[in-house]
């Protein structure tokens, strides 16, 4: 009796082992960061919180402020911010190779090359730096190359001279 | 001349494995007398002498091998120790990763370990029998353990002679961090399916070495080795640096976290070396033996249950999980 239930429990534990690791590597695809396999280079769709910022780490909750960017070899990561991206590619140069950025626009609510987007500065993007992109262009947006040499300088609203500047508080 | 080699930790470790091998090459020849000539039938002078002296060889053996052991945890301290004169490094996972060899000697360290715990385990054996039972088989398997240790010589002098004290390395959040965003676990695993899984293999490997299922012992033995490893790294090791994205092997052998991690590794591999012998003694020489098997049920218990304990502790005094 004793070793038929021990029989059991070893059954038991071996099926658990199999059904955790099938259900991880099904799931290998879309684990938090990274969506692999995009070899199309096109916009990936997802829900809020289904992944996690690559530079900050934070969910992407907020939709409307969110980017993604597909390497060459089609690994795709996602952004809660723009200010993110250009924060990450510093950091990851050899990604930069013909990478594509897509982000989402407030006034079209649809995915655009970064590159053609324009950039509001004083929006409330969830990391603050208050870069938001619009597809249509107003009076002091910036492009994308400003948008990314403002970053890099630190030229955002986390400086209290330039939110001062820009908000006037 | 490269100034790593005048670190006190490094002249000691080197001239121990120096001297450790010396004595092991000494023995190795004396092995090739008696593979050559050994015959138990004869009652010729030749063989008696050759069975003394197997005695006094499988004895320097042991004792070297022993003292080989001991070694390990020593290397480590060394190159811990080390970290200070490396740029870049501020624990022995930059260190270890400076050059090449570093990772492969650390590897093949561990496996020599477990391959020189089953030589003893043979040897205890063989030292039971009166017709010298195994003295073939473990002359054998030293023949080609001494393969391994010679190459573990060479890349011992190789990797300390090529540490560069000028080329920056990488430090472990860096090499143990999450690269590019990607996930540092394997098999798209996240952190509870990792949780699950390390208590669910630490069960069955209990409940194989317990039922003396030595094939099941086997196969999970290095399955929950690679889980514990992540496990330990990923998921314990935050709770002992008390830090979240803070996720090292080696950082928790230092005196900041109370050298635990000796005891975390040390408890692990010993564990699952018990439970290989346990396994070779009742497959291969089919005797089983209650004791191992408790010893190793033992030391594997204690890593389980100081693991848990952190994440335990840290829970009840902060309320909240990492």
């Amino acid at each position: 009796m004793k070793k038929i239930l021990m029989n059991v429990l070893t059954f038991l534990l071996i099926v658990s082992i199999l059904i955790v690791l099938l259900v991880s590597l099904g799931d290998e695809n879309g684990v938090k960061y990274i969506y692999k396999g995009n070899t199309e280079h096109k916009v990936i769709p997802f829900q809020s919180k289904e992944y996690r910022c690559s530079d900050c780490s934070m969910d992407v909750e907020d939709l409307h402020y969110a980017a993604e960017l597909i390497t060459q070899e089609g690994d795709t990561y996602f952004f809660d911010d723009i200010g993110c991206v250009v924060l990450w590619l510093q950091k990851h140069a050899k990604a930069k190779k013909n990478a594509k950025i897509f982000t989402q626009t407030l006034d079209t609510h649809q995915w655009i090359d970064a590159k053609d987007a324009w950039f509001s500065r004083i929006a409330p993007s969830p990391m603050g730096y208050g870069f938001a992109a619009y597809a249509k262009k107003e009076e002091k947006f910036v492009n994308y190359l400003q948008m990314q040499q403002m970053m890099l300088q630190g030229k955002n609203l986390y400086d209290p001279f330039v939110k001062k500047s820009l908000l006037g508080k | 001349m490269n100034e790593i080699l005048f670190n006190n930790q490094v002249i000691v470790y080197l001239l121990s494995e120096a001297l450790l091998y010396a004595l092991l090459l000494i023995a190795f020849v004396f092995t090739l007398t008696l593979l050559k000539s050994w015959n138990f039938s004869h009652f010729t002078q030749a063989q008696f002498r050759l069975e003394n002296r197997s005695y006094l060889v499988m004895s320097i053996v042991l004792f070297t091998l022993m003292l080989k052991m001991l070694l390990l945890p020593y290397f480590v301290y060394t190159i811990d120790s080390l970290s200070d004169l490396v740029p870049g490094a501020m624990c022995a996972a930059g260190v270890i990763k400076a050059n090449g060899y570093g990772t492969m000697l650390l590897t093949l360290k561990i496996v020599l370990l477990f391959l020189s715990g089953l030589w003893m385990g043979i040897n205890q054996l063989d030292m039971k029998t009166t017709t010298y039972r195994y003295l073939r088989a473990k002359s054998w398997f030293f023949f080609f353990l001494f393969v391994g240790l010679s190459v573990e010589m060479a890349w011992d002098i190789l990797y300390f002679t090529q540490i560069q004290t000028t080329a920056p390395v990488q430090c472990c959040s860096v090499i143990f961090g999450q690269v590019g965003g990607a996930n540092g676990l394997p098999f798209g695993l996240d952190t509870f399916k990792l949780m699950v899984l390390f208590y669910l293999l630490f069960a069955l490997l209990f409940l194989s070495v317990l039922t003396y299922n030595a094939l099941l012992s086997v196969l999970v033995a290095p399955l929950f080795l690679f889980i514990a490893y992540y496990a330990v790294v990923y998921v314990f090791g935050t709770y002992i640096y008390e830090l979240p994205t803070h996720k090292c092997p080696f950082c928790m052998l230092q005196d900041h976290y109370h050298y635990v991690g000796y005891l975390v590794w040390g408890f692990l591999l010993f564990g699952l070396f018990f439970v290989l012998k346990g396994a070779m003694f009742s497959y291969v020489f089919k005797e089983k033996s209650e004791h191992l098997n408790r010893v190793a049920l033992g030391l594997l218990s204690i890593f389980v249950l100081l693991c848990s304990a952190y994440v335990l502790i840290y829970y009840l005094k902060n309320g909240v999980l990492l």
